[in-house]
């Protein structure tokens, strides 16, 4: 994809075994579901990698429950803190508990109630601060100082990266002639675990990441050869909306990723009512993006292609899509 | 409220006849298994996310299938044992729902022609999915194709008829869906599936029956209609004189049909009567807890779970379909 290629810190397939190990021990091994109209739509053979049944509604605890068994006892004790108002506060929350660590989730002030409800009722201390998430991000940082906590970045952290690829290892383990994957990108972390798992057990397995056009950090840092960060950003979609990827997500979609394909904030909202109209399961955006390319066309493979689709979570607020439109 | 039920009239004309103890054998069980992967996928048994349940509640994910629903099993069964030459002439059904999707997909896989006998009352979008898989569809009002049920024949229908619910060989499809769960939860205590037709509890009660006797199984109704909790109350088939149309469409019939009586009397544990109001809970509760879609029926079973009448331990709701309009959906999940 670019010529300047960076030095991606390469995970090996036993520390992805290693991590599936802890891993496994509480979050699910999510089923690959079928779905007859996408396969007769695309000429592939498709498989839904359900994450959305995932402890928490999405992928993100997997990060979390690896990242903690690094942490030492003294670091344990203190407990950790993450800035976030979706899946990375609940997968922190979660895998906290597990590890009886306590938690904080930093919160904007502005953060939907249900959101901050459902984080208290995982056990985890919720502060609010700030309109914004960099304001929530700081508050976060100042804590982190002030009350000796561990950070827990939401993508760029490669303990949590291996952890998010341990759904990998599963969809290789149930599907081994799995030719495509297509995932979704925010800040990276999910393609990043992803990739590298898949290719450690078949290096032929093609990646492709999917995000929104609305706001392709990812896609406009692979072409500048390195971390740009967005000027403005439109997407609106919860999971894609990222403005700077990471360094160390960066680096390895650089060198792992096959290709970055993109699409309107709308069309992924199209194809998050397609699947729920279709495959009865309730998705949130970020999940529909590799649908969505997938039925635009833009998943280039020979046909009867093994596609595998990461739906990456199911939070998503069904009062607000009431009307078949994104409010 | 729009009418959008299948449910029939006056079903019963010969149910004096329902006595008999009837058995689906356990053989013709065992075979549907070897066969129904051909169509059918093996579905997901899942736990409800949902720690204030009163007993330890598992979904039996059947709105995952191919067609959205669980008759794929039955369907695609008795359309493989057909002979030959009555395959070969096309099949026909009557549904308005998910057991025309069935028979239109096994005829599309046998590669024969498949017509449908529709209520004119069907909304579009069933219509379109049974369109989508190749069938012919012939509308017709209400009372006339449930006496072609009744009678198996139709007029302007040709071919070889296949009973959407009420014999063996579409029985026996449907139970290999009790089989999977056995595999999946060895030590499930009930299980409780919606009751329309009845074909879907009975047949998970025929293959517990034969491989975990002591497994209860139990039917769910919506108090709109539930002729089954009727006709155990006073000790044969019944009519449901108060019957109403609703929104959950894949379940509760006018009446207990006599052949599904004899199956039914003997193999299920009772019949667990809920309101729309816990259906609609439920139906939410799935959607926000397990994200998934489940139709009236498939809420209508986990309401009868989350009721606590099918027992404590652990329970399985079977989410028998999803085939529900997505706006109907969202209107029902954010009341």
């Amino acid at each position: 994809m670019s010529s300047q290629v960076s030095v991606a810190p390469e995970v090996k397939l036993s520390d992805f075994q290693e991590a599936a190990k802890v891993v496994s021990g509480f979050a699910y091994h999510t089923p690959l579901l079928t779905s007859r109209l996408l396969s007769e739509r695309t000429g592939f053979d498709i498989r839904l990698k359900a994450e959305m049944f995932q402890k928490g509604g999405s992928y993100k605890v997997r990060g979390p429950m690896n990242k903690f068994r690094h942490l030492s006892d003294a670091q344990r004790q203190r407990g950790v803190i993450c800035s976030s108002a979706g899946n990375h506060a609940q997968g922190v929350a979660l895998a906290a508990v597990r590890y009886k660590m306590q938690a904080v989730v930093v919160m904007a002030k502005n953060a939907t109630q249900s959101k901050v409800d459902a984080t208290r009722a995982y056990g985890a201390e919720v502060v609010q601060h700030g309109m914004i998430w960099d304001e929530a991000n700081e508050k976060a940082k100042q804590l982190t100082v002030e009350r000796g906590l561990t950070y827990i970045h939401p993508f760029d952290d490669i303990q949590l990266i291996t952890g998010q690829g341990t759904l990998g290892l599963e969809i290789y383990e149930d599907f081994p002639q799995v030719d495509v994957a297509v995932v979704p990108i925010g800040g990276g972390g999910l393609i990043s675990g992803v990739s590298m798992a898949l290719k450690a057990c078949n290096p032929r397995v093609k990646i492709i990441g999917v995000e929104s056009s609305d706001g392709p950090a990812m896609k406009k840092s692979v072409e500048a050869g390195r971390v740009v960060t967005l000027e403005k950003i439109d997407c609106v979609i919860d999971g894609l909306r990222v403005k700077r990827v990471g360094e160390t997500t960066f680096s390895v979609v650089q060198r792992f990723v096959d290709d970055i394909v993109t699409l309107p904030d709308k069309d992924i909202f199209d194809a998050m009512i397609w699947i729920m109209s279709h495959c009865k399961l309730v998705v949130e955006g970020a999940a529909a993006a590799p649908v969505a390319a997938l039925l635009h066309g833009f998943v280039k493979a020979p046909s009867g292609s093994k596609v595998v689709c990461v739906l990456s979570g199911g939070n998503v607020n069904l009062e607000q899509i009431k009307n078949l439109k994104w409010n | 409220m729009k009418k959008e039920d299948v449910t029939p009239p006056d079903a019963t004309r010969a149910s004096a006849a329902g006595s008999e103890r009837r058995i689906i054998p356990f053989e013709l069980i065992e075979d549907a298994r070897k066969h129904v992967y051909e169509a059918a996928v093996r579905t997901p048994l899942v736990r409800l996310n949902y720690s204030e349940a009163p007993c330890e509640i598992y979904l039996k994910l059947e709105n995952l299938q191919p067609i959205g629903s669980f008759k794929i099993r039955g369907a695609y069964n008795a359309v493989r044992l057909l002979p030959a030459s009555k395959r070969s002439r096309g099949v026909w059904t009557v549904s308005a729902g998910n057991a025309a999707q069935g028979v239109a997909l096994a005829a599309k896989k046998a590669r024969v022609p498949c017509k449908v006998l529709v209520m004119d009352t069907a909304p579009a979008t069933k219509l379109d999915a049974i369109r989508r898989l190749g069938a012919d569809i012939m509308k017709a009002p209400f009372d006339q194709c449930w006496k072609a049920l009744g009678d198996r024949r139709h007029p302007a229908m040709s071919g070889t008829f296949v009973h959407p619910f009420e014999d063996d060989e579409f029985i026996a499809g449907n139970a290999s869906a009790g089989l999977e769960i056995l595999e999946d939860l060895p030590d499930v205590d009930a299980v409780v599936a919606a009751f329309g037709g009845g074909g879907l509890s009975c047949g998970i009660a025929c293959a517990m029956q034969a491989r975990k006797p002591g497994v209860k199984v139990f039917a769910a109704e919506p108090e709109t209609a539930s002729p089954l909790a009727r006709s155990l109350a006073m000790g044969s088939a019944q009519d449901f004189p108060g019957w109403k149309a609703s929104w959950v469409d894949g379940c509760g019939g006018k009446s207990v049909f006599p052949r599904m009586w004899a199956l039914a009397r003997h193999a299920l544990a009772g019949s667990v009567v809920v309101t729309l109001e816990e259906i609609r809970r439920a139906m939410k509760l799935v959607a926000e807890r397990n994200h998934v879609i489940a139709e009236g029926a498939g809420a209508c079973a986990v309401a009868a779970a989350l009721s606590g009448k099918c027992g404590g331990g652990k329970v399985v709701a079977v989410v028998s379909g999803g085939n529900i309009d997505l706006s109907k959906f969202l209107e029902l999940v954010s009341a």
